[in-house]
């Protein structure tokens, strides 16, 4: 079993919507709890395919007296108490709404969720509802490290958000000529760490961004970088931005190690 | 391109594949659908998620760009998932949940201090209730108010002379929501420390003995008694068992028991499953009870013979097989 880690490195962890996990690997690897709000939307959106069932429920049994109203009730019964329990178990804890959303309930631990997690979390329902609209379950949330409401925290399970890229994030829009411009840059050029994030953040959004916002978003970083590597001042800034981009993600000696066999 | 420029997007590419490849796997043995060759999938899996996991950490002291890591976290907390999982526990089938109803639970609810208290704060108001109304129709005035005594008069107004099998169906699925909805949420508001669990047994208490006491005295009693009868002893005790079950888990809080607070509520909770369960099953039968039994036309000879036959299944349940030494697991 891995062990949630207490507090990395640093003294404090930092106030974030992020929760670490050490691995018995010796890794520590994060998840991104999901807040009240998206949360929130994902519960509208199941009391949405609620409705759905009891409209199509009861269109279906409108002529059948008597039995259509008792076999309403347990359906609502069902979808109040079970709705969660089953979708979360039989989805591995993931209800229509959050599926939608991309949340999925987890063990504080990083383990899928067990049924008698699900049965606690979602029994407790009713404490979190109180007084009303989830008033201690949106307070908990917000007080909790783990954004959990009462029901997490007696069922030790936290809602993660499941970011799915597609794809493994690609170097695809290298401009062209880019390369005698890569080569023109000094060899053992360090930046400093916030400019290099910058700057590597930039590489992987350019393709997505549009001329007039990659320019503004790169005017600050402009004279640093010049500075650093000593190029003219009258090349296009989106260029050199992008060349130091390349640079810093071909393998020198040691980053060769990552790419091993 | 130069070579330095090919020589990376190979490497890339080899790693990408690596990747892309645990991300498959670990689809594949989420999904159950691994067939044959399931220990040859495993065995590659463990070796990809050790690479993948160095992989992260040199990401991580290289400092390459964000969108990297953060796919890397992604997968590496999937795989982890799907690598430690908690022993898997499917739903009990039947054997075991025989074991667990007849030999697990009832001695740990008899062992249980918060039952007791739980059937003194929901029987001692209901008693006491019920005889106050009984004597005092002023008291039940100021308890119910005019209006609900009518209503409950009129209910009661006359002998129970049988039902058509539709509404029979349609007022236990009415009794089993509102019934179970009572002691579900009386169970869950006990994590305020016990409170919510308390108030909810001594109010129910309280009312339904009122109910009880003022019936009883009125002209409509004989009615009252013959459709109350049969169902009373379950629905009761069920609500009575959710209460203990919603008292142990506020309880858990104050006596933690040498576990952190957190810790010892997440044990009790999942310890109260069966409990809620047992109470579940007992208001579910009352319901069935209620629906179908209590208005029949039966002489109330039969009545008393339901009453008195689930009050021994009570009394063999929490006490006989409750004494039993608790089952070790």
């Amino acid at each position: 079993m891995s062990i949630p880690a207490q507090s990395s490195a640093a003294a404090k962890p930092p106030l974030d919507t992020v929760m670490e996990l050490l691995t018995p690997e010796h890794v520590r690897f994060q998840y991104r709890l999901a807040g009240a709000g998206s949360r929130a939307f994902a519960f509208c959106l199941d009391a949405v395919v609620k409705s759905g069932a009891y409209i199509g429920f009861g269109l279906l049994t409108k002529y059948s007296e008597g039995f259509g109203w008792g076999s309403m009730l347990v359906l609502m019964f069902i979808l109040e108490w079970l709705y969660f329990v089953g979708f979360e178990i039989f989805w591995n804890g993931q209800s229509p709404g959050k599926r939608v959303l991309g949340l999925r309930v987890i063990g504080i631990d990083g383990t899928p969720l067990t049924w008698q997690q699900s049965v606690v979390r979602n029994l407790l329902r009713p404490a979190d509802q109180f007084p009303l609209v989830y008033g201690v379950g949106v307070i908990s949330a917000i007080l909790s490290s783990k954004a959990q409401r009462l029901g997490d925290m007696a069922a030790g399970t936290m809602v993660v958000v499941e970011d799915r890229p597609s794809r493994m994030p690609g170097r695809d829009d290298i401009p062209p000529d880019i390369e005698p411009l890569v080569m023109q840059l000094p060899a053992g050029m360090r930046l400093e760490r916030d400019l290099r994030q910058a700057v590597l953040l930039y590489g992987a959004k350019r393709a997505n961004l549009p001329a007039a916002l990659r320019e503004e978003l790169i005017r600050p970083l402009v004279p640093r970088l010049l500075a650093v590597t000593n190029m003219p001042q009258e090349l296009d800034p989106d260029r050199v931005v992008a060349a130091v981009c390349i640079a810093l993600t071909q393998p020198t000696g040691t980053e060769k190690e990552l790419g091993r066999d | 391109m130069t070579e330095r420029g090919q020589t990376q997007t190979l490497a890339l590419d080899r790693q990408t594949r690596r990747w892309l490849r645990l991300e498959h796997l670990t689809y594949l043995l989420g999904s159950s659908r691994v067939e044959g060759g399931a220990g040859r999938h495993v065995t590659q899996f463990c070796r990809l998620y050790r690479d993948l996991c160095s992989d992260l950490c040199l990401a991580n002291a290289r400092q390459l760009s964000e969108p990297v890591i953060q796919y890397l976290h992604s997968l590496v907390s999937r795989a982890h998932s799907q690598l430690y999982r908690s022993v898997a526990q499917p739903l009990p089938r039947w054997p075991r949940l025989r074991e667990i109803l007849l030999r697990d639970v009832p001695p740990r609810i008899y062992r249980d201090p918060c039952f007791r208290v739980a059937m003194v704060t929901f029987f001692l108001p209901f008693l006491l209730s019920m005889a106050l109304a009984y004597f005092e129709v002023d008291y039940s005035r100021a308890v119910l108010g005019e209006s609900m005594m009518s209503q409950l008069e009129s209910m009661y107004g006359e002998a129970p002379s049988g039902r058509n099998l539709p509404v029979n169906v349609a007022m236990s699925s009415f009794y089993i929501r509102n019934n179970l909805t009572i002691a579900l949420q009386c169970f869950a508001t006990g994590i305020f420390f016990g409170l919510g669990s308390v108030l909810s047994l001594f109010l129910n208490g309280f009312l339904l003995g009122a109910i009880f006491g003022c019936m009883l005295s009125s002209s409509c009693g004989p009615n009252f008694v013959t459709f109350v009868l049969s169902h009373a002893p379950f629905e009761l005790t069920g609500i009575a068992v959710a209460g203990a079950a919603g008292m142990k888990l506020g309880y858990s809080l104050v006596d933690t028991n040498g576990y952190s607070r957190l810790a010892a509520l997440r044990r009790t909770a999942r310890e109260s499953i069966p409990m809620i369960g047992v109470a579940s099953a007992l208001i579910l039968m009352a319901a069935f009870i209620e629906g179908f039994w209590s208005p029949l036309p039966v002489p109330i000879f039969f009545k008393y013979g339901l009453c008195a036959l689930s009050c021994a299944i009570l009394v063999v349940y929490f006490l006989v097989l409750g004494r039993r030494a608790p089952h070790e697991t």
